[in-house]
């Protein structure tokens, strides 16, 4: 079992980070929210699909769930807020701090319909699996998304 | 490719854990799934003797306090206080007013607990933090405010309560501080109750929450330890009062 879960933890750590990071732009909280996911795979570890890409996908919907209840609750995103102000900004120094910067102008609803497109090359109909939403809703928060980033990074370069 | 997709893809390819980072993190996992097998396979009569003696122990020192929270995992604080009878109308409340403690005791019917350090203050709606059900309040936080400039002050103080018109399937408030922290309880003697305290140990800025329930009310601490230390949370804690 620990060997197995090694293996997919090795295989994907790094894919599931990046999508949670994509939503919370927050170090800490991404290391979080990927302990939890892979809890929760540890303890399903059984009932899961054999197919690796297929077990990467059902890492994507549970890393989306823990992030979206991670947000919901009022107290939560209170001390974020907080604790992003106080503690974050050390993290980004290692970072690309200008679009770090353009990303956290956009919505948390549009950030991993982008990050899924963009950098992980799945379709809008997979997206919209994995995310639990409409295909056109998807279709429309990448389209909106993408102009809304492309504004920010020019308004970005302007400054330069 | 096109410039927006090349900064893109070249900003998450730099989003990285370190090696020590993703050990750390692999090892939580396996620990916490092994400590629970343990404890499920632990001897049924040695929990049950165990149980006894502490229960005791408790009994003798403490048979007055009873928690109204669990601690999960060190740094999830779940609340359990009980819905409160009352039946207002979610219009009566504005983001953009301030209350005095005994405005908003007249308003919900309900008695807040006075607090020397902050009673010449405002109290505030928190921002989308009321939750409405056929209109009626359902759950909602306020937030201390400074009495002469309206801002939030550094150290914050507030409480939430949720009514018999909350029907969320989470019956719980929660406080949560990420990375690692110290957790410490804290009896409040004026209040004979006790209060959970968080600490972030991550950096020297890092935030203390404290909380306690008193009359199904949930009060909470914000503070940044920039600003204040533990002791400071404790003095706070010690300033509250009945009315």
């Amino acid at each position: 079992m620990d060997s197995e879960f090694n293996r997919i933890f090795d295989l994907y750590n790094k894919d599931i980070y990046r999508l949670i990071y994509s939503y919370t732009l927050n170090k800490q909280e991404s290391k979080d929210l990927l302990q939890e996911t892979f809890m929760k795979f540890y303890k399903n570890i059984y009932k899961l699909p054999k197919e690796d890409l297929e077990i990467k996908k059902w890492l994507f919907k549970v890393a989306t769930n823990c992030c979206k209840d991670h947000f919901k609750s009022f107290w939560k995103s209170k001390v974020i807020s907080i604790d992003y102000k106080q503690i974050n900004t050390s993290y980004i120094e290692n970072f690309d701090s200008d679009f770090e910067d353009v990303l956290k102008k956009l919505n948390r609803k549009y950030r991993m319909p982008i990050y899924l497109y963009y950098y992980e090359g799945y379709k809008v109909e997979e997206i919209a699996t994995i995310l639990k939403e409409n295909v056109s809703t998807i279709r429309m928060r990448i389209f909106r998304g993408k102009e809304m980033l492309k504004k920010e990074m020019e308004k970005e370069y302007e400054k330069i | 490719m096109k410039k927006f997709e090349k900064s893109y893809k070249d900003y998450f390819d730099n989003i990285n854990l370190t090696k020590e980072e993703k050990m750390e993190i692999k090892q939580n996992i396996i620990k916490n799934k092994k400590n629970k097998c343990i404890f499920k396979f632990a001897s049924i009569p040695t929990i049950f003797v165990c149980v006894f003696l502490i229960g005791g122990i408790i009994g003798v020192t403490a048979n007055s306090l009873v928690r109204q929270f669990k601690v999960q995992d060190g740094n999830r604080v779940f609340i359990e206080n009980d819905k409160l009878d009352i039946d207002i109308s979610a219009d009566i409340l504005s983001e953009s007013k301030y209350y005095t403690r005994e405005a908003l005791e007249n308003l919900l019917g309900i008695k807040i607990l006075k607090n020397s350090k902050i009673d010449n203050n405002f109290y505030k709606l928190g921002k989308n933090s009321l939750i409405a059900n056929e209109n009626k309040i359902a759950k909602v936080y306020f937030e201390s405010v400074n009495n002469e400039s309206k801002d939030a002050i550094d150290m914050e103080l507030g409480f939430s309560l949720k009514t018999k018109y909350y029907n969320e399937v989470e019956e719980t408030e929660d406080m949560w501080i990420s990375g690692p922290t110290n957790v410490e309880y804290y009896y409040i003697k004026s209040l004979d109750t006790e209060a959970v305290i968080i600490e972030s140990t991550i950096a020297d800025t890092g935030p203390i929450l404290a909380s306690f329930v008193y009359d199904n009310l949930v009060y909470n601490i914000i503070a940044i330890k920039l600003s204040y230390n533990i002791e400071d949370v404790h003095n706070i804690l010690d300033s509250y009062s009945k009315s």
